[in-house]
């Protein structure tokens, strides 16, 4: 028997629809929250005038009509560090999902593989040592020499890692876990050293460490921004290979990828979008691990929707950890989202096993 | 003659392992042509799913020649290859939360044209290997919430929906009980009435390879021996390979069936006696 014309057509993955519903209200979530972040602070700004100095640098329209330090608190600190929020929230969130396909392991996160490690010694080095180099006063680019080293030594501890890793005939998972477990923790040693020799420098240290997105500026955000855009394009284009590899290694390289090399490239891609965020904020946690995870229950475990679901809902839920830890009196975001993510993620996964009988 | 879909000229291939590499297959040959069905038989270890994965091109033979569809295999790329070649795998990871549908869909990652989503000629692949493999009243279910019968068949459709011209199964009857077994093995039969289909499947039932089979090869020592064409097996052939006796019979049907000859060693236990296994 031939199927029937008149049968319902089979949905072959998340429909347009409900793509466009979810991501859309994630859009509009973090429009708000970004406005509500602009606004709010410890000096208030009305709504009103923050969008139009906002629209007045932009694009130059409009008669001035506020106090000159209204538009310093709106320009030079909330919208770099509201902006700077959404990046490093959406470059975790889908270095997250990245991370947690490739190794196919709940608790891969954006830093499994070295990232934080390497990034802390990186900064650390560079807020306790900037005597000891000549380039490090003036900067490069409007950078400090700690988002350089942080950059640099996030970066490139993955590609030792994955060096490391890498045997005869490829780079098996497992191998890879291992080794980034071992050298984030040589890596965390040197940390520690640093912090335990640091004297008055300690707190600086500290509040990096924690991950703060006070320290944004546009020149950061000149940095990491393409960087973290860049990166999540080229990731999203790669979803076949992303959904292939639900399936497991084997089964992607029957459905045609090329396994290793695919693997290389989306780990060089969440690695760059991790550390050009780390950078930026020092090192967040929680939002890379848990945001993947409830979009997955939530919408399924399709990469079309999953990875520009979790750019966007990451930016939402760091945005918003950061508007509430800078109310709270300016306690580290780090600790916010892992406040308000750790208890919503249990509920999730008790509801989940609930569901499952 | 018809066109070889497969053939393997003495080639060698293996793993690496603790001081070199442990070498599998060891000058196996063998050709087989467009629209065949082959039985491959053989001990555990002896390199049959090595030899699938040989002739799907993910494991790279180290001496020999392989050629797919008259053309050295090395001159595919992979998707080219996953075009044509596609393997139903002993044991397959179903992510969590997709739908049967979703994931035959999977199937035609190696047809993607589209930048984004599907067009209509996956959807049509999709519907015909989901009815071909008897799964279509499954799309809508859960896939990680599906019985083992039940996910072997959307697991068979996900591979039709590759289109492909050679189907590889790795011991597809694996985990099945015997009415699902010969159900497995007449779908396999109506498939390559439908469809332009080489079948090399690994099987362990000597009887259902000589039923299923235009041919039957058994793979000793890294290397292929024929074994028997439609509706037999050489018994003698087969006892020396696996090592345990076996007994011809002539089944009800008038066809010739092999059989484990180990007889009952137990005897019944007699009341009232302690069983000695206790």
């Amino acid at each position: 028997m031939r199927a029937a014309a008149a049968a319902p057509p089979i949905a072959l993955g998340p429909s347009l629809g409900r793509s466009s519903l979810v991501l859309g209200t994630g859009v509009v979530l973090l429009l708000v929250i970004g406005a509500v972040g602009v606004t709010l602070g410890t000096s208030g700004v009305a709504l009103g005038d923050a969008v139009a100095i906002v629209l007045h640098r932009l694009l130059g329209i409009g008669p001035v009509s506020w106090p000159a330090s209204s538009e310093t608190i709106v320009w030079d600190l909330r919208l770099p560090r509201v902006l700077a929020g959404m990046l490093v929230g959406a470059g975790l969130g889908c270095a997250g999902t990245v991370f947690q396909a490739l190794l196919r392991n709940p608790m891969a996160d954006p830093y499994i593989i070295g990232t934080a490690a390497g990034a802390s010694l990186g900064a650390v080095a560079a807020l306790l040592v900037p005597a000891l180099l000549p380039f490090a006063v003036g900067g490069w680019m409007g950078l400090g020499l700690v988002q350089i080293l942080a950059f640099a030594g996030g970066l490139g501890t993955v590609l030792v890692v994955y060096a490391v890793a890498r045997g005869q005939g490829g780079t098996p998972v497992v191998t890879l876990l291992l080794a980034g477990y071992a050298i984030s923790s040589l890596l965390a040693a040197g940390v520690a050293m640093l912090m335990f020799v640091s004297g008055d420098r300690l707190a600086a240290v500290v509040s990096w460490l924690l991950g703060s997105l006070g320290g944004a500026s546009w020149p950061r955000l000149a940095f990491a921004g393409p960087l973290i855009v860049v990166s999540f394009a080229l990731m999203v284009v790669r979803w076949r290979g992303l959904n292939a590899l639900l399936l497991g290694e084997q089964q992607a390289a029957y459905l045609g990828l090329e396994v290793e090399r695919e693997k290389r490239i989306l780990t060089g891609l969440a690695a760059l979008a991790t550390s050009a965020g780390v950078a930026v904020s020092g090192t967040i946690g929680f939002v890379g691990l848990v945001v993947p995870h409830l979009l997955r229950l939530a919408f399924g475990p399709d990469h079309r929707l999953l990875l520009p679901a979790s750019m966007v809902y990451g930016a939402v839920l760091l945005v918003l950890a950061d508007l509430g830890a800078r109310l709270l009196g300016g306690i580290p975001v780090g600790v916010l989202t892992a406040l308000i993510g750790a208890p919503f993620f249990l509920w999730l996964l008790r509801r989940s096993l609930v569901l499952r009988g | 003659m018809a066109e070889p879909a497969v053939e393997l000229i003495g080639v060698s291939a293996g793993y690496p392992a603790v001081g070199g590499r442990r070498r599998v297959l060891d000058g196996a040959s063998l050709r087989v042509d467009a629209g065949e069905m082959i039985a491959l038989l053989g001990t555990n270890g002896s390199g049959k799913t090595t030899l699938l994965r040989i002739v799907a091109g993910t494991l790279r033979a180290t001496a020999g020649e392989v050629r797919l569809l008259g053309r050295p295999i090395h001159e595919w790329s992979r998707p080219e290859i996953a075009r044509r070649v596609a393997v139903l795998p002993q044991t397959t990871d179903v992510p969590a939360g997709m739908r049967a549908a979703e994931l035959v869909a999977l199937g035609r990652i190696p047809h993607g044209r589209s930048w984004f989503g599907a067009d209509a000629g996956d959807a049509d692949a999709v519907a015909a290997a989901l009815r071909d493999a008897d799964a279509a009243e499954l799309a809508d279910r859960r896939a990680d919430e599906l019985s083992g019968g039940e996910r072997q068949r959307v697991l068979l459709a996900m591979a039709l929906a590759q289109e492909p011209r050679v189907l590889l199964l790795d011991e597809p009857t694996l985990h099945l009980d015997l009415a699902h077994q010969v159900a497995l093995v007449r779908m396999l039969e109506r498939l390559r009435a439908t469809r332009p289909l080489t079948v090399i499947a690994v099987l362990h039932d000597l009887n259902l390879a000589a039923a299923f089979a235009d041919r039957s090869l058994l793979l000793h020592d890294g290397r292929v021996v024929a074994a028997g064409g439609p509706g037999s097996i050489d018994a003698a052939l087969a006892q020396r390979t696996f090592g345990v006796p076996l007994a011809e019979a002539t089944a009800d049907d008038g066809s010739r069936v092999l059989a484990l000859a180990i007889g009952n060693r137990r005897e019944t236990p007699k009341k009232n006696e302690p069983n000695a296994d206790c």
